[in-house]
């Protein structure tokens, strides 16, 4: 019988919820329907992607274990898939199975034990027992002799968490055992039963996660590993995260890897597990702290820095394929889902927050890290050093220079820098840049910080390389050495005080240009078809011109608060638009999560900051016939105007006026222009809650004289109607770019993809059912004639400790969608 | 830093950055692919005289730690990098990279495009390469002119034996260039080992009385081998369980009538999938290969073949069909590597204590 | 409780080992046929003939034996139970006859019996996946996957995927 799969979504986009769910999903109901197999999505996410294909089923619905178990039913369901929703799918269908029990459909892609243990660490630990791997220790304990014992016998630091505490859960750390006097009676009275756990404290220890396949024959093979700066204190997805790991030895690596083949041996996973290790740097002995059964950053990090088809081939293992005859789309060497990805570059992860954004409009928050994830996005350096890397993941973070400044550093005291060395921030690689600054030695800051001192050389060098810039202005040497450790164009000349395009022509004049090296799963051995690369200044070049009528699109790095996903949505849908028309298409990003790194959306792809200067130098080597920019990067825009580009810019407008200005909700008209006259497409409300839209009753012939400037672009636009005001009665218009979120919502509410139409006319490509439907617009229904997205908030105040209302319009993350009939 | 350069035989030049001693060099070229590992590499004796390219850009974070040492010192003539980590010396590290090639006068060049460079070497092949401070015509003639050794066993073998004494079965090495990790993992099984010369002649081998018998790894071609050798497995073979690793699987064959062939691409890595062909079952190991069975030749010799590079079909491994005597391509020490590479051990020693309890005689 | 002694790798392994002997002691695998004794017999012997398969690319035939009509130790009066005619030919063979535990050894000598009534093999061998000891009979097995130790009042439990689910062996 055909299967009929069922892909849970991850539902609104939150903490640790970026759109990499959506990416693994739509690739993933590619490989199902080149299977033939039925493929359903369940999600209310407004900005799914995946929920956008025509060739899928689509159940727009709440993640609630009721509104699955229905879809199972009514849509004949044979076997779900889990684990390209985030931990909401995971404890979606570990639920689905505890009710249904042996009438639940099949579970593809992960096992029930997985799930639980993924779910709940005590599980997970006692699993581990029984594997013979190490877990983290933990002793109960009921008065204070027996946790000073528990602590005689697991060694100082420990842990207390006292059992069943009135409030929120409790960790007291005790690193000798005057701390342990002091708390050991307070830890047990807290307990309301008089119980305290204790646990060897790995606080300090080098955090580690290993991705590994497993498939039905039990061929297990490493993708790839990440090790965390931070050590365990700081949320992983806080911490910057490098690949391929550079600080363990080969013995406690490979440790590692067959500990982790173990463990997914174990939880019986046919599919992709990243296992996550707690290792102690001093003796190399470790923990397994965690697993994670789904493709989350980790899994797309490794994904984007190896060039590994990670998604195809997890899709062909969980349907019962072998590795070994996996089929992987044409591109891809018969041996590549077997080969272990060994990389010659480095990547690094760069996390970005948001406490600044926030700060701006005066809401407060402390800034700094803990074991509770605070960013809100993150960017990707790709390089082939360590500092090159960095300084590119960095700049790809676009730092506010005013925040981050030297100034700033300097007037911090020493004893304030000690505290934030000690207690990370979200300007950590600052501070620890100026700790190396005021010649603290790299074994101090090892020490403090428990970062690795291999780190600090880096940083070390990264600063003598700024000092030696600016110290001899126009020395082409210096300049080199600069270039090939990563400083941008901008860089260099903030240090010289002049502008990046004299840095760049004089860069140019003197033959120091950058060089693209190919992402690859076999370091170079063998001759792989390679669509992915990153820049570097070496001898090499191995990008040529894709083709000559390409489309360059620039991405929107990485997400921070509001429309991030939103935006994702809406440029996968500009490449995909354009590939369709017949363009062969350039993606450039540096966001490891982003929708635009679908494989099917680019024919190349180009992982690098959006800066000005690494921008020129895609477009150098394209030569695109159109380059595709978000409307907020106007400095962009108008330097790749300068150089004469064909720029189209996607209407967006990320500023726009606070939701919770007004009382009540504010209605808005929305309009598609085709670059000639403005069409009245629906009708919306906005509160700070939530955005309505729906299909105007009724549409009075409009004529507008188009403002000059960009709402000549082909797009759709927006604008505010008075109170009483009624649609096409004439308008005192201030237009501007409708919102990518609303976009993302009329779309799917309307079921019509008028960004694609947008995109057709800019290049134009329009056809005649463009004209007619645009002419047709009355007598046009709309497939739903109404339909509400839900800003979801509430994940603020655990994550960020914000309390109190919030300005949802330019601010939420996520939401949700309802449709109404 | 001083800028040195590496030039290799067919006039290519790649200016760099000096590391490790100041030196003259030269050697074969190859390329690694491994990513972790650096010093087991370069201090493996089948590494004699070569220079090594690591496609890893960053080499050196781990430091030097001698528990990793796979003989005493580096065993190449060279070392090329991309970036070269600066270490502290404190906690499990004795000392740098830079360090420990200074102290053994062996030179290393940094800030290679050493992917450019593998790039390159995957067309053309291993060559000679020299790194020197001037790339002039003299160097590329001195490069030239370079001859280079085939008497790599008799450079890298034990000139004398020796014991690493153990309560447990008694399994005689005999040392083509021996690896530490064969004795480390012999450790493991407490065997009583007695390495012994590449020039061990049958009797003095038989005084010994073995319940088995490793053909080490090592360098070199393997068609440069004595003679003597070969009559010797063939003759042991027969009489007790032989497990053959590296030179020593090439050997094997050999001795059992088997053609070696030079490789097209040489497997430095461990990432290639190896079939184990009665499982059926896939497994990773550390290769360092540059000779293989030719497979027309294998043909009614009595042979299985055991194990195979899915890359390119080059065969991993093959066992007699009548006697309890096999061996591997691959490194099953996992020093550095896969540790599920290893199970060749584990049925080499299972069959040494089925002999030892008389099951076989 | 049941405490798993062989993982599902370890039996792997094991029935790698076997099967390299086989083909050692009989110098190849000419004229080989494989008779497992039902149910886990069965399924062990197959694992041999594929493993067999994959190396030499040969089709060796398995036979399934029935002997609950042999067996001296189970109360059922014998003629209640038919004889099973063993499904493949095995005269003049090299049988090697496969179980998945050597105990007592009456197993293994009713086999010999129903062996016999099926036919006249050149040679007949004996594999097994783990011999327990405590032997009754002069039996020995040719072929041993793993020798376990066992005292008479434990129970060895073997399970193979295809009937149970997962490859194991255990001991309550």
């Amino acid at each position: 019988m055909k299967e009929r799969v069922l892909i849970i979504g991850s539902g609104p986009n939150g903490f640790g919820r970026e759109t990499e769910g959506d990416v693994a999903a739509y690739q993933m109901a590619s490989a199902l329907l080149d299977r033939h197999y039925d493929v359903f999505l369940i999600d209310n996410n407004p900005y799914s992607f995946t929920a956008s294909r025509p060739d899928i089923d689509v159940i727009t619905a709440d993640l609630t274990l009721d509104n699955v178990l229905a879809t199972l039913e009514s849509y004949n369901i044979t076997a779900i898939v889990p684990t390209v929703g985030s931990m909401t799918a995971i404890n979606l269908t570990a639920n689905v199975v505890q009710s249904l029990g042996d009438q639940a459909p099949k579970l593809f892609g992960t096992s029930y034990p997985a799930m639980q243990a993924a779910q709940n660490t005590k599980y997970l630990q006692e699993r581990l027992e029984q594997l013979n791997l190490p877990a983290v220790q933990t002793r109960l304990a009921t008065n204070a002799g027996e946790v000073f014992d528990a602590a005689r016998e697991l060694d100082f630091p420990v842990v207390l968490r006292p059992i069943a505490t009135p409030g929120p859960a409790v960790r007291l750390q005790a690193d000798d055992a005057d701390d342990l006097d002091q708390i050991a009676q307070d830890a047990l009275r807290q307990s309301l039963t008089h119980q305290v756990n204790v646990d060897k404290s790995i606080r300090g220890y080098r955090e580690i996660a290993l991705v590994v396949m497993r498939d039905c024959r039990d061929t297990t093979l490493m993708i790839g590993g990440v090790e965390d700066l931070d050590p365990v204190g700081v949320h992983s997805a806080d911490s910057i995260a490098i690949t391929p790991i550079q600080t363990l030895s080969d013995p406690i690596t490979e440790t590692l890897r067959t500990a982790a083949f173990k463990v997914a041996r174990g939880f019986k996973v046919e599919g992709l597990l990243e296992v996550r290790f707690a290792v102690r740097p001093e003796d190399e002995s470790y923990v397994i702290t965690r697993i994670v059964p789904y493709y989350d950053r980790k899994a797309a990090l490794i994904t984007a820095a190896t060039g590994y088809p990670l998604v195809p081939v997890m899709t062909g293992v969980m349907l019962g394929e072998r590795l070994d005859k996996v089929t992987l789309p044409g591109i891809y060497a018969n041996h590549t889902a077997l080969l272990e990805p060994t990389m010659d570059h480095i990547a690094i992860r760069f996390p970005v927050f948001a406490f600044r954004e926030l700060e701006k409009a005066d809401i407060l928050t402390a800034n700094r890290l803990d074991t509770v994830q605070k960013s809100v996005g993150a960017t990707i350096g790709v390089g082939r050093s360590v500092e090159e890397a960095l300084e590119k993941a960095i700049r790809a973070a676009h730092f506010n220079n005013v925040s981050f400044s030297p100034t700033v550093m300097n007037a911090l005291t020493d004893s304030e820098l000690i505290e934030q060395l000690i207690h990370p921030r979200d300007n950590r690689i600052f501070v620890l840049m100026e700790a190396i600054r005021r010649g603290y030695t790299v074994d101090e800051l090892a020490e403090l910080t428990k970062i690795d001192p291999f780190y600090f050389y880096k940083i070390e060098q990264i600063m003598t390389l700024e000092q030696s810039v600016r110290e001899h202005p126009w020395d082409i040497e210096t300049l080199k050495a600069a270039k090939y450790y990563g400083l941008s164009d901008g860089l260099v000349a903030r240090l010289w005080n002049t502008v990046y395009d004299s840095v760049r022509r004089y860069r140019w004049d003197n033959n120091v240009l950058p060089t693209y090296k190919a992402f690859e799963p076999s370091a170079g051995e063998f001759p792989e078809a390679v669509a992915q690369f990153y820049s570097t200044f070496e001898d090499e070049n191995e990008s040529e011109r894709l083709g000559d009528h390409t489309a360059l699109i620039i991405g929107s790095g990485a997400f921070r608060l509001g429309d991030g996903a939103a935006a994702s949505y809406v440029e996968a849908t500009v490449a995909d638009e354009l590939k369709a028309l017949g363009w062969q298409t350039v993606l450039v990003n540096n966001n490891p999560h982003d929708l635009l790194f679908v494989p099917q959306l680019g024919d190349k792809r180009y992982f690098e900051p959006i800066e000005i200067s690494d921008v020129m130098n895609v477009v150098e080597i394209e030569q695109p016939s159109q380059v595709f920019v978000p409307g907020n990067r106007i400095k962009l825009i108008q330097s790749l105007r300068a150089v004469g580009l064909n720029v189209q810019v996607i209407p967006h407008e990320k500023y726009l006026p606070s939701t919770m200005a007004a009382d009540g909700a504010t209605s808005l008209i929305n309009y598609f222009c085709d670059g000639q006259a403005l069409y009245p497409v629906a009708i919306s409300e906005q509160s700070n809650e939530q955005v309505t839209v729906s299909q105007p009753k009724k549409i009075t012939e409009v004529s507008l004289n188009l403002p000059e400037g960009d709402f000549r672009q082909p797009g759709l636009y927006q604008s505010q109607l008075s109170p009483g005001q009624l649609v096409g009665t004439d308008l005192d218009v201030q237009l501007r770019p409708m919102p990518f979120v609303q976009v993302a919502l009329l779309e799917k509410v309307s079921g019509y993809a008028w960004m694609r139409m947008a995109i057709r006319y800019m290049v134009g490509q329009e056809t005649q059912q463009d004209q007619a439907h645009l002419l047709g617009l009355k007598q046009w229904q709309w497939l739903h004639h109404r339909g509400t997205l839900k800003y979801v908030d509430d994940e603020f105040i655990e994550h960020m400790h914000i309390h109190g209302s919030f300005d949802n319009g330019r601010f939420a993350i996520g939401a949700q969608l309802i449709l109404d009939d | 830093m001083t800028r040195r350069y590496l030039i290799l035989q067919d006039g290519s030049i790649y200016p760099g950055e000096a590391f490790g001693a100041p030196a003259t060099t030269f050697g074969e070229i190859f390329f690694h692919t491994a990513m972790t590992g650096y010093q087991e590499i370069m201090t493996n004796p089948i590494y004699h005289n070569q220079i090594v390219v690591f496609t890893m850009p960053t080499i050196g974070v781990a430091g030097i730690n001698h528990r990793a040492d796979e003989a005493i010192g580096p065993m190449v003539k060279g070392v090329v990098v991309r970036s070269l980590a600066e270490v502290s010396t404190n906690r499990l590290k004795s000392m740098s990279l830079h360090e420990f090639l200074k102290r053994y006068n062996v030179p290393g060049i940094a800030q290679i495009d050493t992917r450019a460079l593998t790039r390159h070497l995957r067309e053309t092949g291993t060559q000679k390469a020299s790194i020197v401070d001037v790339p002039d015509e003299h160097a590329f003639d001195q490069l030239q002119a370079l001859v280079l050794s085939n008497q790599q066993i008799q450079q890298t073998s034990t000139p004398r034996a020796y014991v690493n004494p153990g309560r447990g079965a008694n399994v005689v090495v005999l040392d083509f260039g021996l690896k530490n990790g064969i004795l480390r993992k012999l450790n493991d099984y407490d065997a009583n080992v007695t390495v012994l010369p590449f020039s061990t002649s049958i009797d003095e081998l038989a005084n010994l009385d073995p319940d088995g018998i490793i053909l080490s790894s090592g360098p070199g071609n393997p068609n440069d081998v004595p003679a003597d050798i070969l009559e010797l497995i063939k003759h042991f073979q027969t009489q007790v369980p032989l497990f053959g690793i590296g030179l020593g699987h090439e050997l094997f064959a050999l001795a059992n009538g088997i053609q070696l062939v030079p490789m097209q691409t040489e497997h430095h890595g461990m990432n290639h999938p190896i079939r184990e062909q009665i499982t059926n079952q896939i497994l990773y190991a550390t290769q360092a290969q540059g000779y293989q069975i030719d497979a027309t030749s294998l043909k009614d010799k009595n042979m299985i073949v055991t194990y195979v590079d899915l890359t390119d079909g080059a065969i991993q491994g093959i066992r007699h069909r009548d006697y309890p005597a096999f061996s591997v391509q691959f490194f099953p020490d996992a020093s550095p590597g896969p540790i599920e590479a290893s199970q060749p051990f584990e049925d080499f020693m299972e069959l040494v204590e089925d002999r030892r309890k008389g099951d076989l005689s | 409780m049941a405490k798993e002694i062989v993982d599902a790798m370890a039996m792997q392994r094991a029935l790698t080992r076997i099967t390299y002997e086989i083909i050692e002691k009989n110098k190849g695998i000419a004229n080989l046929v494989i008779v497992g004794i039902k149910t886990r017999g069965v399924y062990i012997g197959q694992h041999i003939a594929n493993r067999l398969q994959q190396l030499e690319n040969v089709d060796i035939p398995v036979g399934e034996l029935d002997i609950s009509a042999y067996r001296d130790d189970q109360g059922e009066p014998l003629a209640a139970v038919t004889k099973q005619k063993l499904d493949i030919n095995i005269d003049g063979k090299r049988v090697i006859l496969v179980d998945d535990v050597l105990y007592t050894g009456r197993t293994i000598r009713a086999a010999m019996d129903a062996l016999m009534d099926n036919g006249r093999p050149a040679v007949v061998n004996l594999a097994v996946l783990v011999d327990r000891g405590h032997r009754e009979l002069p039996i020995r097995a040719d072929f041993v996957g793993k020798n376990i130790p066992t005292s008479s009042s434990e129970r060895i439990q073997v399970n193979v995927k295809e009937v149970d689910g997962f490859d194991s062996v255990e001991i309550q």
